[in-house]
């Protein structure tokens, strides 16, 4: 797909065509596999490889940079933390159920990903209590998508959701607790 | 909870956030008032904070850190400098502020603590040379190189000189400097990038970051030599890094060090090309943020960078960087090497003629020309083979770190790490060149082993690999004929690891025989770098535990692989026992090794390998009977391996190998003859095994030694000829062996045996002149055959068992005038 299609799609989908972003899932979901194999090859062990860079990698290619407005790029970043967030998740349900089968069969997709795990956080968890904080509140779950799995920061957040940059700090920093609690349980 | 009570929870706990921590119970208080459940859940959530440290904070997940060193504690001291403050952080690993107390004086230095790799035993021995070289040039705009070594760790380190300054772009846009001010303090940097090119020290890693503003407005280059240091290895291992990776900052390294390709000075000129590209529009050439190494190198390589001028917002600044300062630029930044300027001077040179408005050299032809011979001259030679193991290690290095991360990991690097073990390591083990490559190869797969057998502790089959993995690396470090990296300390570590494990496996698995075989030759290895370090109570203890599993499995399967091992196991013993003189203990282990290779060969007639392994074990008992001066014995025992090796010789007519051990063997019965008095037969045998060692050498004349066998035997047939009386003859073969000899001893490669054995082929000479009354002659022979042993000792080279030798031959060649009558 050429960029300028890329595009196009991208402000389709902005401009309210839902349909669009079904479009764009799976090339950027590809792209961004790709680029995370490319990570792989090219970088010392010690490297730290975190979404954010993936993310705007797959802009760069992904995207006619001769026709995009800042606004659009913000745009792209949402599409692909959501993206980030299904890949991550994926990768951790398939990774229990491995656990519980037996390692039978390969996991195509995870393999560029394996990398996405902090040892200290459940995702599976996490994305129930997501979930559930999303109910509650849907803007704070965005925002939580963008800064967590989309490693956006938060003026790139802000930007993506329209919103200030102290409106996200301030729902992140809150959302972080209330998610931590909800799956560490409260303090005895 | 509902959205809305969530919605006040919210607002309050943001609240208590944002004040000051020895505030937060008043805001509680203020926030609250009455509503208990309210400050409760506010509570509830605040008493995460403390508990969640790290955990979920963006800038940590999901991405995960591998390497823990890079952000660990800094230590407190390196060597003998304590550690005051961290001063910075990059790609190689953590400068620190130290200091050195020596009670009169503290001075301040600089220290680069190295973490980017691991295990590089080269390293050391590179910084020494270095050293000698950075130690010689001083210049003003250079930090010096004060010291540098690695830590308890292992980690390398650096010490420099302590710059306090600003990094190059910070201190020209915090000044605000103007274009010809940022050329001046450029002209200054490339002054000393030039000084050190003369001197033929490249820099290879030259960035803003690197080179440091002082107060005064003098810069500073850091760094200088580190990247070449850290890069190269020993010779031919040029450009194989440690890690496999090159050290550089993909925005400002070159094309050619972006392929990996030979580093030229030129490399350091386009760097500073990208330099004066951001000093003077603000923006880098490429702009590489963000994007994968893959893709930098494309850019690098592959896209014309965008010209100086567009790349300066400002409509003026845009107006100023147009015409001679571009083409300046572009010219630096030139893809091809040779179409650069082809060395610092000559950008400098056109950045003054600039300055002073004269035409610029940029916009002509014929600098091409300079610069391509220019390059050729400089162009560092690379051995393909090392760039092939270099290859292989990168790649193989990626698969395991791959396969790591993914889920099917644990078989994935499993399997990934035994092919790297055995089936890489295999490939490239007959390059040249390629020892430390595979000691690498080999070490990172054994990394991996050892990290998946730690998280499986009851795996037995991955802890058996885990030891053969060691018993792998210990046979590179430094074991056998093989090449290898001759660190035989490194090498016992390894065996030592090995066995540990694997005796522990067979005493879980008793009946598992593949693994006691594999336990059997590592203890056999583990034998013989004990006897080699000189610990042999270690070696008899390891060679005995050897026999003993050998003999269990035997005892319950006596089958060919039981057998053979039992076999090795007891030779290997009674190597021990002989190579410390104690022959009598030896001979009864030997006898057993030679029953058990009978009965080996006895099984298979038709094999030829086991008939050989079984004229071996007669030979080397022979040799005991023979030094116990069991004769009759030995005799009957190189009869036996004659006999067997006939049989090879018959089978396979140009089985050159099999007509040399034969050779031996009638040299052999030759020997024993004369200790059992019968001379004629001693004759016979020597001019048999004459006669097939003529024949080794006419087919093959490049076999050195069926050459060396020949005069050998000559000089054993003159010495027959002399003990049955017939000095004729025994003077004609002397002087034919000692012609031999000399002729050998021309020949390049010539050690110091061949040196002993034109000395001996003398002393044979003095001894046949001495018998025949030619005392002049006599003496004349002792003399030369002296005074190549004194000249032997006064190199060093003779063995202190050996000194009384020469004595001896001085008074052999008084001998002959004492006893003739005048």
């Amino acid at each position: 797909m050429l960029p300028q299609e890329f595009t196009q799609l991208l402000n389709n989908w902005r401009n309210g065509d839902k349909t669009a972003l079904d479009q764009m899932t799976p090339i950027l979901y590809e792209e961004l596999r790709r680029i995370a194999r490319h990570f792989l090859a090219g970088e010392r062990p010690d490297h730290t490889l975190q979404p954010t860079a993936l993310v705007h990698e797959a802009y760069m290619r992904l995207v006619d940079q001769h026709s995009v407005d800042w606004k659009n790029r913000a745009h792209f970043l949402g599409v692909a933390a959501s993206m980030m967030r299904r890949i991550l998740i994926n990768h951790a349900r398939s990774q229990q159920a491995a656990k519980r089968e037996g390692y039978t069969h390969a996991i195509a997709l995870e393999d560029a990903f394996g990398v996405f795990t902090d040892p200290q956080i459940d995702l599976v968890e996490l994305n129930t209590a997501l979930q559930e904080l999303t109910e509650l509140d849907p803007q704070q779950g965005r925002v939580v998508e963008l800064r967590y799995f989309g490693g956006l920061t938060i003026e790139e957040t802000a930007e993506a959701m329209g919103i200030s940059p102290a409106t996200v700090k301030r729902e992140w920093g809150t959302a972080r607790l209330w998610l931590l609690r909800q799956m560490e349980g409260p303090v005895q | 909870m509902t959205a809305a009570r969530w919605g006040e929870v919210k607002a309050v706990l943001a609240a208590v956030l944002d004040s000051d921590p020895g505030e937060r119970e008043r805001a509680l208080d203020q926030l609250c008032h009455s509503d208990a459940d309210l400050r409760r859940e506010v509570e509830s959530l605040l008493a995460m904070e403390n508990r969640a440290g790290a955990v979920l904070e963006s800038a940590a997940a999901p991405g995960v850190r591998f390497r823990s060193e890079l952000t660990a504690a800094p230590p407190e001291s390196v060597g003998p400098y304590r550690i005051v403050k961290e001063i910075g952080r990059g790609g190689m690993g953590a400068v620190y502020l130290a200091e050195r107390d020596d009670g009169e004086y503290r001075k301040q230095v600089a220290i680069k603590l190295i973490s980017m790799g691991r295990f590089d035993p080269g390293l050391q021995k590179r910084f020494r040379r270095e050293r000698q070289i950075l130690a010689r040039f001083e210049h003003p705009g250079i930090a010096r190189l004060i010291d540098g070594g690695a830590t308890a760790q292992g980690q390398p380190y650096f010490v420099m000189e302590y710059v306090e300054g600003q990094p190059l772009i910070e201190f020209c846009e915090s000044r605000r400097l103007p274009i010809a001010e940022r050329i001046d303090l450029f002209l200054e940097v490339c002054g000393a990038v030039a000084h050190a090119h003369q001197r033929l020290i490249v820099h290879r890693d030259l960035k803003p970051s690197n080179i440091l503003v002082r107060a005064d407005g003098r810069p500073k280059l850091l760094d200088f030599g580190l990247a070449r240091m850290l890069e190269s290895g020993e010779g031919a291992d040029e450009n194989l890094t440690q890690a496999g990776f090159p050290v550089l900052t993909p925005a400002y390294a070159s094309p050619e060090q972006m392929r990996g390709e030979p580093f030229t000075v030129s490399s350091d000129v386009y760097s500073l090309g990208v330099i004066l590209f951001e000093l003077l529009s603000g923006r880098r050439p490429y702009d590489v943020s963000g994007a994968s190494v893959l893709e930098m190198a494309r850019m690098v390589c592959e896209r014309e960078p965008q010209p100086l001028s567009e790349a300066a917002s400002d409509p003026a600044l845009n107006r100023k960087l147009r015409g001679d300062l571009e083409s300046i630029v572009a010219k630096a930044l030139e893809k091809d090497p040779r179409r650069r300027y082809a060395s610092v001077g000559d950008l400098t040179a056109d950045l003054r003629r600039y300055l002073a408005g004269l035409p610029i050299q940029a916009r002509h032809a014929g600098a091409l020309y300079r610069a391509l011979k220019f390059v050729n001259r400089h162009r560092l030679a690379v051995s393909a083979t090392a760039l092939a193991a270099a290859l292989i290690l990168g790649v193989a290095g990626v698969a395991l770190y791959e396969a790591q991360r993914s889920e099917r990991r644990f078989e994935e690097v499993r399997s990934l790490a035994h092919t790297v073990m055995f089936d890489l390591h295999d490939a490239i083990e007959p390059l040249p060149g390629s020892t430390k490559a595979r000691a690498l190869l080999v070490r990172s797969a054994l990394d991996y082993l050892e990290r998946l057998s730690r998280e499986s502790a009851g795996d037995a089959r991955l802890s058996w690999e885990v030891a053969l993995g060691y018993r792998r690396i210990g046979t590179v470090q430094g074991y056998g004929p093989e090449a290898n990296l001759g660190n035989t300390q490194a090498a016992l570590e390894s065996f030592r690891k090995s066995a540990a494990i694997l005796d522990r496996l067979v005493a879980r698995d008793p009946a598992n025989r593949a693994l006691r075989h594999d336990d059997i030759g590592v203890l056999s290895q583990l034998s013989t770098a004990y006897a080699a370090s000189g610990d042999t109570d270690s070696a008899a203890r390891a060679a005995q535990r050897a026999v003993a599993l050998a003999e269990d499995g035997f005892r319950t399967h006596a089958d060919d692989q039981a057998t053979f091992d039992l076999a090795v196991a007891r030779s290997g013993l009674a190597d021990l026992s002989t190579n410390q003189g104690r022959y009598a203990e030896a001979i009864p282990i030997r006898e057993q090794a030679r029953d058990l290779f009978q009965k080996l060969s006895d099984a298979q007639p038709q094999n030829l390998e086991r008939t050989r392994s079984a004229a071996v074990a007669h030979k080397r008992l022979a040799a005991l009977y023979g030094v116990t001066g069991r004769f009759a014995d030995a005799s009957r025992e190189y009869r036996q391996a004659q006999v067997l090796d006939e049989a090879r010789s018959a089978a396979n007519g140009s089985d050159l190998r099999a007509k040399m051990d034969l050779s031996f063997d009638y040299s052999d019965l030759g020997w024993v003859s004369s200790r059992l008095k019968d001379e004629p037969g001693a004759l016979a045998w020597h001019q048999k095994a004459l006669a097939l060692r003529q024949e080794a050498a006419r087919a093959d004349p490049s076999n050195q030694r069926a050459a060396d066998s020949i005069a050998s035997s000559i000089g054993r047939i003159s010495a027959v000829y002399f003990r049955m009386g017939d000095l004729d003859r025994a003077l004609a073969y002397a002087e034919q062996a000692l012609a031999l000899w000399k002729a050998r001893a021309e020949r390049p490669g010539t050690g110091f045996n061949v040196l002993t054995e034109v000395a001996d082929a003398h002393s044979d000479l003095g001894e046949i002149y001495s018998a025949r009354h030619a005392c002049a002659r006599s003496a004349a022979e002792y003399e030369q055959a002296r005074s190549i042993y004194s000249g032997l000792r006064e190199r060093g080279v003779l063995p202190r068992s050996q000194y009384s030798k020469i004595d001896q031959l001085a008074a052999d060649a008084r001998a002959c005038l004492n006893r003739s009558p005048k």
